[in-house]
Formats: structure tokens, C-alpha cells, sequence
């Protein structure tokens, strides 16, 4: 049964977390936010959509492995701080500069947003893994 | 520039995981990857300690940002001792584990989770950061969670959920631990701590000493001291032998590490934490023995014995003098090479017999002297007989407990010992002599013994090299006991 109400709000409101999320995202590492709230808003988001719909409806809508997914934000994460340890830095060794793009302007990009996204990445895959775990059920 | 040496101890296990992730349906692939990460780091830590030694303590700053405001990575020659056995145990239990681990667990990021309880381990041996050290902690504990109640059998819960629920109490002491030292000492940076202890006035430095008594607290729970050993004996016998035996090798000695460094960088022990310490060394040295005589479940014997193990360690620390420090280190080597082969020897005992209990074995050394032959060296290295490590180990706090005139302590451990070795005797008696039960299972003992072959074989090595290795253990004492080399590397590091 999918209840009209939900389903009309669920509607635009996914839109809406998934954006927010983002503009989180990409503000986080000099201001509040980052990518671990990001990924949290953005499961939220997919969990809103899990709770209108069902599982199978997430999963038509997502079909990556969310294992995967985690390790492909491990891999941003730390692939990150192992940039640093190639250029000679220690690991971890953030940088940043500024670049002109056009239509935006001009915006300050940091290494650090690499694993921003990553950290995104782990929290959307591990809480989408707990919450699809829990509502298979034990078959 | 310090190399990147220092923090590959951490990385590589990390990026093991992260690689083995990405194969999560090809076993063969994740089994490669353990046993090559597992090796790897073996290779850079004895390179490591020859760094240290000849250039004195490593110091990396994570992210560029000196100390005291970064979080740095401290190599020093305990550190390096330390990092050796967990590379060396992680190699051992995978050779173990590739036998071992059934299909089910393997599917659901064994190795993975392996790899990450390893990476947890190697950061706590290596961090300079108090909360850096927490966090280290919750890494590896994570990891062992989920380890431990893997396979979801219902004793297996059972077990695992005392394991959980004390250690997060004890998380949560060592987060309040943590944060009062931070409200006294304005900083997190174990040196910097150092520092603000020796300079603090004397009206802080009774609530200094109740924090140091709520780090012992923590690091006791972690490391199963009396009286808080009993989620132990529950948790040990339940998950596969491999996990159970990495568990006993490492995870335990991980909470000896801290307490070692705790009380001699941040708080160099003053009277009263000393007898503390001692007198909780003793009680669990010999109410543990005293449990495992008790008990007839092999791997529940086993595990009342680390209980007992570590007191004689911690006992090392309380001594507080270069030999004491330097028995502590040595017994430390010399417990995790051995107990986490008497855990695997349990293992093939258990597949052997389909039993648990060493009154339904019996006669195992039938048909498998070798195998046998090996329990009987590990067992006896425990009990502390002559040509082995154990009696070295011994040895040395004996000796370091007449240096210091203690002479309760000494009888403690003469007494500790005995017990010891009574209890392994009636093991032996019990599955391995005596008449031979009819329904063996036929199990290919041959590849399980690799890992029981590294372990035993270089506890032999230990007993054999016994002078040089007491010369490096007795240098990493001193500079233990010395904590001014570490404060300057640490902190003269940034200014330069």
C-alpha cells in the first residue's frame, strides 16, 4: 500500500534532501558540514523513498552493491591522503586552489572535498547496507 | 623529513581491506592480499626498528601540522616490538585461517575485517595522540565486534555481547579519561601531556593521579586484569580459532602497550600507582591460574590463562625499573608468539575430536605426534620449563623483582608458574595421552600446522637468542624509562 499523501511530499522532498546534501557536501571542510552529514542527509533521502515505496523500488532506482560502494569511498578516502605520500608530503597533506569555471566563476577547490566524497560514499553505502540488512529480514 | 616508513604500518592493512573489498566474491584474491599484507608489514617494521635505532625515535606528522596541534605518529622501540609480534601474529593466524575460515564467514568480509582489526592495532602501537588513541581503539574494537559475533551462533552471541558491553564501558571511561585530561592539560598530544604532568602544580596533582588511576581502569578492562577479566573467558572459546588466537596475541597486549605507556610517558609512576598496579598484577596472576585449573573446556582454560599471563606482564611495569620494564617486554613477545599457538593447537584438537571439552578428547598424540610434539613445547614454554621462552621471560622478572627486593612477588610468581604448568600438564594428560577415543574425525593436520609452526618456531628463536634479545628489550626499557627522548623528538620536531 502506498500511501498518497507520503508519496506526493516523498515526491519533491527526495529532491530537496539529495540537493541540500550536496551543497553540504561541497561546503564542508571550511565550514560546517562535510561528508559525513552529507551522506547521512543523502541516505536519508533514499530512506524516505524505502519507507514510501519499498526495497525493490530503491533498488531499481540504485542498482550498485553497496559493499562496493563503501569500498569505492574507502578507496577515495584514503586515496586522498596517499596523493600526499606520493608527492613526497606526509600522508593526510590537504591542499587547495582556486580555479576559475565557467557559468560559476570563481571557486576554491581543496583536496580535502576528495575525501569529503569519499566519506559521503561510506556513510550513504554503510547506512543503505544496515538499513536494506535490516528490512530484508532474516530469509 | 621524516620517511614514510613510520605510518605504512597503518597503510598498508587499510589499503589491504580496501582492495580486498572490492574482490568481496573472489576469496582467493582476499585470502592473497591477507597473507601479502600480513607479510609486507613484517618487512617494513624490521626495517623501522632499524631506523629507530639508529636514528632514535620516529616522529610523522600526519597531515603536515606539527605537534602539538596535529596528531603524530611515534615510532619507538617498544612501539616497533609491539608492531613486530601483531605483524607477526596477523601472519601466522592468516596461513591459519586460509584452512580454517568456512565458506559462510569468508563471504560476509573475513579478511577484510582482519584487516582493519590489524590496521586498529598497528595505529594504537603507533599513535601519539591520547585521542588519537581512542579513536584507534574504536577502530579495532569495531572490528572485533564484529569478528567475534560473526556467524551469528546463539553461544556465540551470547559471548560476544558481554564482550560489547564492557568495552563500551570501558570507551566511555576512557572518553571521560580523556576529556578531564584535556580540561587540566589543555592538550592531547601525549608529550605535550607529559610535559603539563611534570609541570603541574601540586593541588592538580591528585585529580592528575585519579585520572591516571581511570586510564588504568580502561587499559585493565581491555587487557582482562582482575577484577575485570570476566567477559574473557566467555568471549575466547566462541568465535573460529584463528580470530580467538589473533585475539589473544594481540588485542590483549595492545591494552599491556598502553598501560606501559601510559605510566611511563604521561605519568611516571609515583608510590601509590605502583602498588596499585602490583597488587592488581598479583591478584590476577593468580586468581586467573587459579580459574583455568579450574576449568575442563579447552579454549575457556586458555583464556582464564591470559588472565593470569598478563598480570606477570603488568607486574613488569609495576617494578618500574630497566629489568622490570625489559621482563615486561620480553614476556609480552614471549606470550604472544605461545599462547596464540596453544589456540590453534586447540583448534585442530577440536576439529580432531568434534569436542570442546579436554575430559571427551583423549589420545590425540596417536597418530599425530608432530602436531602433538608442538602443543607439548608451546605448552611447556607457558608453564615457564628451562630450555624454553617462558622460563627466560620468568627469568627476568625474578630477577628484576630481587633488583628491587620485593620478595612477595617473587614467591607470586614462583607460585603463578607452578600453577601454570600443572594445569597445562593435566591438558596434555587429558587429550593428549590416555587411550585413544574411537570416533576421530580424519582432519589434514598438515595444513593447519603452518601457523603453529611460524609461532612456536620463533619462540624457540626467542629462547635461543635469549642475551640479544634481552640487550634490545633492555635498550627499549631504558628509553622507556627515559621519557625525555620522547618529549623532545616529539615536540622540537614542529620548531625546526
Amino acid at each position: 500500500m502506498i500511501s498518497l499523501i507520503l508519496n506526493r511530499i516523498a515526491r519533491v522532498v527526495v529532491h530537496i534532501i539529495l540537493l541540500f546534501s550536496i551543497f553540504m557536501l561541497f561546503k564542508g571542510h571550511n565550514e560546517p558540514g562535510g561528508g559525513f552529514i552529507a551522506g547521512l542527509m543523502a541516505a536519508v533521502a533514499i530512506v524516505l523513498i524505502y519507507i514510501t515505496y519499498d526495497l525493490k523500488t530503491v533498488k531499481k532506482l540504485m542498482p550498485v552493491s553497496y559493499p562496493a560502494m563503501i569500498a569505492l569511498g574507502l578507496f577515495f578516502a584514503a586515496g586522498t591522503g596517499l596523493g600526499g605520500v606520493m608527492l613526497g608530503y606526509p600522508f593526510l597533506t590537504q591542499t587547495f586552489d582556486y580555479f576559475h569555471i565557467p557559468l560559476i566563476g570563481e571557486i576554491e577547490l581543496a583536496t580535502a572535498l576528495s575525501f569529503d566524497i569519499g566519506v559521503f560514499l561510506v556513510v550513504v553505502g554503510a547506512t543503505l547496507l544496515i538499513i536494506s540488512t535490516l528490512g530484508e529480514g532474516s530469509k | 623529513m621524516t620517511s614514510n616508513l613510520v605510518v605504512y604500518p597503518i597503510l598498508i592493512p587499510l589499503v589491504a581491506a580496501i582492495i580486498q573489498l572490492f574482490f568481496a566474491k573472489n576469496t582467493y584474491v582476499q585470502r592473497a592480499l591477507g597473507v601479502i599484507s600480513s607479510a609486507l608489514v613484517l618487512v617494513v617494521v624490521v626495517y623501522l626498528y632499524q631506523l629507530v635505532r639508529i636514528e632514535g625515535i620516529q616522529v610523522y606528522e600526519m597531515g603536515n601540522w606539527y605537534a602539538p596541534f596535529g596528531i603524530v605518529i611515534v615510532a619507538d622501540l617498544l612501539a616497533c616490538f609491539m608492531l613486530f609480534l601483531s605483524a607477526l601474529a596477523s601472519l601466522a593466524m592468516s596461513a591459519y585461517s586460509l584452512a580454517d575460515i568456512d565458506k559462510d564467514r569468508e563471504k560476509f568480509f573475513h579478511f577484510p575485517l582482519f584487516q582493519l582489526l590489524l590496521m586498529g592495532i598497528n595505529g594504537a602501537f603507533l599513535t601519539g595522540d591520547i585521542f588519537n588513541l581512542f579513536v584507534m581503539y574504536e577502530v579495532m574494537l569495531m572490528a572485533s565486534y564484529v569478528l567475534l559475533s560473526h556467524g551469528s551462533e546463539a553461544r556465540q552471541l551470547r559471548g560476544s555481547l558481554h564482550y560489547v558491553m564492557i568495552n563500551l564501558f570501558g570507551s566511555t571511561f576512557f572518553l571521560f579519561g580523556v576529556g578531564l585530561l584535556y580540561g587540566i592539560t589543555g592538550t592531547l598530544n601525549m608529550a605535550d601531556i607529559a610535559v603539563a604532568v611534570q609541570t603541574a602544580d601540586p593541588e592538580t596533582q591528585s585529580m592528575l593521579t585519579a585520572i591516571s588511576m581511570m586510564f588504568f581502569v580502561v587499559f585493565g578492562v581491555k587487557t582482562a586484569l582482575v577484577p575485570l577479566f570476566f567477559w574473557m573467558p566467555d568471549a575466547y572459546p566462541q568465535p573460529p580459532v584463528a580470530t580467538a588466537a589473533m585475539f589473544a596475541a594481540i588485542m590483549t597486549k595492545v591494552g599491556v602497550y598502553s598501560i606501559t605507556r601510559t605510566f611511563t610517558l604521561m605519568f611516571p609512576g609515583d608510590e601509590f600507582t605502583l602498588t596499585v598496579i602490583k597488587v592488581v598484577a598479583v591478584s590476577s596472576m593468580l586468581i586467573g591460574v587459579l580459574g583455568a585449573i579450574a576449568q575442563t573446556n579447552f579454549r575457556r582454560l586458555l583464556a582464564f590463562h591470559s588472565v593470569s599471563q598478563v598480570g606477570f606482564m603488568v607486574l613488569g611495569v609495576g617494578f618500574f625499573t630497566p629489568m622490570g620494564l625489559a621482563g615486561s617486554i620480553y614476556f609480552v613477545m614471549h606470550h604472544s608468539m605461545i599462547k596464540s599457538s596453544l589456540f590453534l593447537c586447540s583448534g585442530i584438537a577440536e576439529r580432531l575430536t568434534g569436542n570442546r571439552d579436554i575430559k571427551k578428547m583423549g589420545g590425540i598424540i596417536e597418530g599425530h605426534p608432530f602436531y602433538s610434539a608442538l602443543f607439548l613445547v608451546a605448552a611447556f614454554s607457558l608453564a615457564g620449563l628451562p630450555p624454553f621462552s617462558g622460563f627466560f621471560a620468568k627469568l627476568i622478572l625474578l630477577f628484576a623483582g630481587a633488583e628491587s627486593q620485593e620478595y612477595i612477588y617473587i614467591a607470586a610468581i614462583l607460585v603463578g608458574g607452578f600453577l601454570t604448568l600443572f594445569s597445562m600438564v593435566k591438558i596434555w594428560q587429558l587429550a593428549y595421552w590416555g587411550k585413544r577415543e574411537p570416533k576421530f574425525n580424519t582432519v589434514n593436520v598438515g595444513s593447519f600446522v603452518w601457523g603453529i609452526i611460524i609461532l612456536v618456531g620463533m619462540s624457540i628463536v626467542l629462547a635461543i637468542m635469549v642475551q640479544p634479545v634481552y640487550d634490545m628489550v633492555h635498550e627499549a626499557a631504558e628509553q622507556l624509562l627515559d621519557p625525555s627522548q620522547y618529549i623532545e623528538a616529539v615536540l622540537t620536531k614542529g620548531s625546526q
